[in-house]
């Protein structure tokens, strides 16, 4: 199967600190991939070499066969872990935004969806409260027909019921072709989306694995897994 | 309201049994139309890829067929629907038979007890 | 892809910079008035009493008080300008808000390109709101009697029909005007890049305080700029023949301020490019946001 992102010998260094040790990665396309580890064991760090916003030290990294660059980010959705959006942008500057830039944009979609979430299109960010901006974020980057997602800790500090909301927007606006990494340490509450998992541990990759396989030849859930797999 | 789903079995084998026994318990009419993958998953809460391989399994049990125009409907043919129900039925007696044994009660003592249950639930609905 | 970055620049910058030059012209206006004022109760012969003398010097006091403050602030916002558009540039490359930056499918050519064009558009706008502020200052604002100020007009005719004419023997007027233009845009372009660049810096050696950093680039790069500058300019000179030129004609003093001009032309030219491309390799090979 063709692989939408590969990595090899990818290396990070935060001066003494190793945050990425040799990755060797290589991920499907159509498939909603689970990047999970405890805090600090390089998820973001992952993520933000892949969308383009770090420099690896060593390796290299291919998105669709392409290296990172203009290419790859035109087909790459991506949503840090922090509020990104100026304070000043109105919810339709937002959107007006994400249209001028991304061709895969889908106003259409974002406006439902924004609907939905009652935000008003003249609200300027700094108005919003920190979880609407947060709701607001993800609709921008799940209204793109993006090739690969990438989403870093989305449900991290959320109530249940947007924790709801934001699995029910990932899988209402997955399309089969595409594939999304999701970083996090809740795996309890993502297990049931996920196709396929990543373990990472201090910068290593201890096993990609599909879920099904975990529970057929192991008879437990990723979560149970998990905690024995990272037990301190 | 997602559903629930054990930890230790496949969550697209548990997808597929909660799916068989709505059709035969005929939550699912025969010949009804089935929501479309993403709403599945989405009412479910799971990914539409686990949802698609359970209805790819149902499918290959005869249990519902795919149209090109009307896409999924659950099957019309009543001797799909009878042969499922049999077999589930065959496994869940076979089961509970040998948890019975495991407990150490004869097939007479089995019998009795069931016998009572019947009596109970009668009461139950009588009640209720 | 260009267009559509300059777009949201624009918008960005315009935000607070179109409200600082309304600014500055009603502050111009108000100005205008006061010094006028000011100029007239002065000048009026004020039959009074104590009391209203008194009242008059306490106006004539603020008014002349207010409106040096305003001339101040109207020229300070030359400056409050630069800021303002560089820490559009600072928040759009190195805040949270590069998130959104730097994961845009454009090149990072365009991105620089598109911070600087913006960046030189506000401020030509903004010197040409200050100059028209001052020029409506010095034509209505300073008479005693009459409501223009004729001497401020009459330096302007004599500009044009004595001065210019006059000038136009040694040197060619729409060559020097051209030359004048074109290397002050170049001027203007490097010096922004070179802020530009401090602030890149500036975010790279520093985790903290990046700002500051930049601040402390800025004036490291300055200095660099000055040895560069004098090194290249003595050795222009001296290749013009300097030493052994005599100048003792104003068509030869005008043919080499000309040439001078014409070579910081050159090197505003180079050190533009010469920021351009270090910024952009840095953004483009060690970029890490943190």
């Amino acid at each position: 199967m063709q692989s939408i992102l590969e990595t090899r010998a990818l290396t990070k260094r935060y001066g003494p600190t190793l945050a990425l040790n040799n990755v060797d990665l290589s991920l499907p396309k159509g498939k909603i991939i689970g990047l999970l580890g405890p805090n600090g064991s390089g998820k973001t760090t992952l993520l933000k070499i892949v969308a383009g916003l770090l420099t690896p030290t060593n390796g290299t990294v291919l998105v669709e066969n392409r290296p990172v660059g203009e290419d790859t980010k035109s087909v790459i959705s991506y949503l840090p872990e922090r509020t990104y959006l100026p304070d000043w942008m109105t919810v339709e500057d937002c959107l007006d935004y994400f249209a001028d830039f991304y061709a895969d944009f889908d106003m259409q979609r974002a406006r439902e969806m924004l609907s939905r979430l009652n935000v008003p299109a003249n609200k300027r960010m700094k108005q919003l409260s920190k979880g609407t901006r947060e709701k607001m974020q993800l609709v921008l980057v799940m209204s793109r027909r993006a090739k690969l997602y990438l989403l870093d800790e989305p449900i991290g500090g959320v109530d249940p019921a947007t924790r709801d909301y934001i699995l029910d927007t990932i899988i209402g606006n997955y399309d089969n072709e595409a594939t999304i990494l999701i970083s996090t340490h809740l795996i309890a509450d993502v297990e049931k989306v996920l196709d396929e998992f990543l373990f990472l541990k201090e910068g290593v990759i201890t096993m990609h694995d599909t879920t099904d396989n975990v529970r057929e030849t192991q008879g437990k859930s990723l979560d149970e897994l998990f905690r024995e797999v990272f037990r301190c | 309201m997602a559903w629930q789903f054990t930890s230790n079995r496949p969550i697209y084998q548990q997808i597929v049994d909660e799916i068989e026994l709505r059709i035969l318990n005929g939550t699912y009419e025969m010949g009804m139309r089935l929501p479309s993958v993403r709403d599945l998953a989405v009412t479910a809460a799971v990914n539409p890829n686990t949802m698609q391989r359970a209805l790819s399994e149902l499918e290959d049990m005869g249990l519902i067929t795919t149209q090109r125009n009307t896409g999924r409907t659950v099957t019309t043919d009543e001797s799909a629907v009878s042969r499922a129900r049999d077999v589930k039925a065959d496994l869940l007696a076979e089961t509970f038979l040998m948890q019975m044994k495991a407990l150490g009660l004869s097939r007479k003592e089995v019998l009795e007890r069931l016998a009572k249950g019947e009596h109970k639930e009668g009461e139950h609905a009588i009640n209720s | 892809m260009l267009g559509k970055l300059m777009k949201h620049d624009f918008r960005a910058l315009s935000r607070t910079l179109f409200p600082l030059q309304i600014g500055i012209l009603g502050g111009g206006l108000v100005a205008t008035l006061l010094t006028a004022l000011t100029i007239r109760l002065g000048d009026a012969s004020w039959a009074g009493t104590n009391g209203s003398t008194m009242l008059k010097g306490l106006i004539m006091a603020i008014s002349a008080t207010m409106s040096v403050l305003i001339g101040v602030a109207i020229m300070a916002s030359l400056f409050v300008t630069l800021i303002l558009i560089c820490y559009h540039f600072y928040r759009s490359f190195l805040s949270d808000e590069g998130y959104l930056t730097f994961t845009l499918p454009v090149s990072t050519s365009n991105l620089l390109w598109s911070k600087l064009l913006t960046g030189m558009f506000w401020t030509l706008i903004n010197c040409v709101v200050v100059a028209v502020t001052l020029l409506i200052f010095s034509v209505f604002g300073t008479t005693t009697n009459t409501l223009i100020n004729m001497e401020v007009l009459n330096a302007f005719k004599m500009f044009f029909t004595v001065l210019l004419p006059e000038a136009a023997e040694y040197v060619s007027i729409p060559l020097v005007i051209v030359e004048i233009v074109v290397v002050a845009i170049i001027g203007l372009a490097a010096q922004i890049l070179q802020i530009y660049f401090a602030i890149i810096v500036g975010g790279q050696v520093a985790k903290k305080h990046r700002i500051l950093a930049a601040i402390g680039m800025y004036l490291l790069i300055n200095m660099g700029v000055g040895i560069i500058s004098s090194v290249f300019m003595s050795l222009v000179t001296f290749g013009e023949g300097v030493s052994n030129l005599v100048l003792n004609s104003a068509q030869e003093i005008g043919a080499f301020m000309t040439t001078i001009f014409g070579w910081y032309g050159v090197l505003y030219a180079g050190l533009g490019v010469l920021f351009f491309l270090v910024s952009r390799s840095i953004l483009k090979k060690n970029l890490n946001l943190q």
